[in-house]
C-alpha cells in the first residue's frame, strides 16, 4: 500500500531552492491543488463524451504532477486509471475516476499540511 | 555553462528541470513546433525531449532532430512519463541518446545530463580534427590536407567544399541525401537547387586527386563518403 505522501520528494524539492526563490516544494503543492479539481472535472466531462484520448491524457498528467510532489497513492491511483482507459475498460475506468475524487480529498489535506510545515521551515 | 533546450509542455517540470539544470542556460519550448523555431533561430548543445506533447509527440520531433545532419551529434535525452520497454526501444531505435522516467530524482537528471555533456565536448574536441582515409579534416582551421608517400599537402577547397566534405566525413559510409547536405551547407532557409550539390561535389572531387573515389554517389539519392582504397585488380 503506497503512502499518501511520500516527504522524500519533497526534501528532494527542498534541496533544489535556491536563495531569493520560493520554496519550489510549495509552489509545485500549491499549483496541484489549484490545478487538479480542474483537472478532475475535466476527467467527468470526457467520461461523459467518452472521449478516452483526453481521460488518458489527463490522467497522465495527473500521474506525473502528483508523483513530483510525493503524493503516491494518488499517483498510483492515476496510473491504474491511464492504464484502464488506454485498454478500453470502462467499467474499470470509472471506478479509478470515483477513487482518486476520494483520495483527492485525503491528499489535499496532507499537502496543505505539508506546504505550512516547509514554509514555516524556509522562513 | 550550456544551452540546453528542454521541450516540456508541463510547468511542473519545467520549473524542476530549470531549477535542476541551474548551472546552465534552460531554453524551454512547451510543443514541438515551439521547438522547431528555437532551433531554427539558436544552435543548443543538448536537447531534452518530453514524449507526450500537445499534436505532434516527442517521437515524431526526434526523428525529425535526428535526420538533420547539424543535430547528429547533439545529445537528446527523452524525459517521460512512459515507462514500457516498447516506449525505450521506440525513443532509442529513433536516436535518443538517454532516457529518463518520471518522475525522476533532480540528482539523477543532473547527473545524467552532466555525464553526457561531458562525454560529448570531450569527443568534440577530438573530431576537431577528423582522418577519412588519407585525408586528414582540421575542423578549427577549415584545412583539408592529404597524405601521399608520407607527404602531407595541402587541399585547397573553398567553404562550400569544407562543409560539403566535414559533413560526409561526420558518418563514413551512411548516405547523404541531397536536401541534407544543402541544409548542412547552406541553412535550411537557402534557396538552392538540389542539383547546386552536385556541380560543388564535382569541384570538390576534382581538389581531392587520386582521392576523389572516396566520394561516391548514389544513385537518386545523394552521396556518401567511403575512404578507403581502390582494390588493385590483379590478373
Amino acid at each position: 500500500m503506497s503512502k499518501i505522501l511520500n516527504r522524500n520528494a519533497l526534501k528532494k524539492l527542498r534541496a533544489l531552492n535556491r536563495s531569493n526563490s520560493k520554496d519550489l516544494a510549495v509552489e509545485l503543492i500549491e499549483d496541484f491543488l489549484v490545478k487538479t479539481p480542474l483537472f478532475l472535472l475535466d476527467i467527468e466531462q470526457s467520461l461523459k463524451r467518452r472521449d478516452t484520448t483526453a481521460v488518458f491524457n489527463v490522467a497522465h498528467a495527473l500521474k506525473s504532477s502528483s508523483a513530483v510532489i510525493g503524493a503516491e497513492s494518488f499517483s498510483q491511483i492515476a496510473e491504474s486509471l491511464e492504464t484502464a482507459t488506454r485498454l478500453g475498460i470502462l467499467s474499470k475506468t470509472i471506478e479509478n475516476y470515483v477513487q482518486l475524487l476520494q483520495n483527492f480529498e485525503l491528499t489535499r489535506k496532507v499537502l496543505v499540511q505539508a506546504a505550512t510545515a516547509h514554509e514555516n521551515m524556509s522562513r | 555553462m550550456y544551452k540546453i533546450l528542454v521541450v516540456e509542455d508541463s510547468e511542473d517540470y519545467q520549473k524542476i528541470i530549470t531549477r535542476t539544470l541551474g548551472d546552465h542556460q534552460v531554453f524551454i519550448s512547451t510543443s514541438a513546433e515551439e521547438a522547431a523555431i528555437a532551433l531554427k533561430n539558436a544552435n543548443y548543445d543538448m536537447i531534452l525531449i518530453d514524449i507526450n506533447l500537445p499534436q505532434k509527440d516527442g517521437y515524431s520531433l526526434l526523428s525529425e532532430m535526428r535526420g538533420r545532419p547539424e543535430l547528429c551529434d547533439t545529445p537528446i535525452v527523452c524525459l517521460t512519463g512512459r515507462t514500457e520497454i516498447t516506449d525505450k526501444v521506440t525513443a532509442f531505435s529513433l536516436g535518443a541518446d538517454d532516457y529518463i522516467t518520471k518522475p525522476f530524482d533532480p540528482i539523477e537528471l543532473q547527473i545524467r545530463v552532466e555525464s553526457r555533456l561531458k562525454k560529448t565536448f570531450r569527443k568534440k574536441n577530438e573530431d576537431l580534427i577528423t582522418h577519412v582515409g588519407a585525408i586528414e579534416i582540421d575542423h578549427a582551421r577549415h584545412r583539408v590536407t592529404s597524405l601521399i608517400d608520407n607527404i602531407k599537402t595541402e587541399i585547397d577547397v573553398t567553404q562550400t567544399e569544407f562543409k560539403l566534405l566535414s559533413c560526409l566525413a561526420r558518418r563514413p559510409e551512411q548516405v547523404y541525401t541531397r536536401g541534407q547536405l544543402l541544409i548542412a551547407t547552406w541553412g535550411e532557409d537557402a534557396e538552392v537547387l538540389d542539383r547546386v550539390v552536385d556541380a560543388h561535389i564535382c569541384l570538390l572531387r576534382k581538389k581531392l586527386g587520386p582521392h576523389s573515389h572516396y566520394i561516391k554517389a548514389v544513385t537518386g539519392i545523394g552521396y556518401k563518403l567511403v575512404p578507403y582504397m581502390k582494390k588493385k585488380i590483379t590478373s
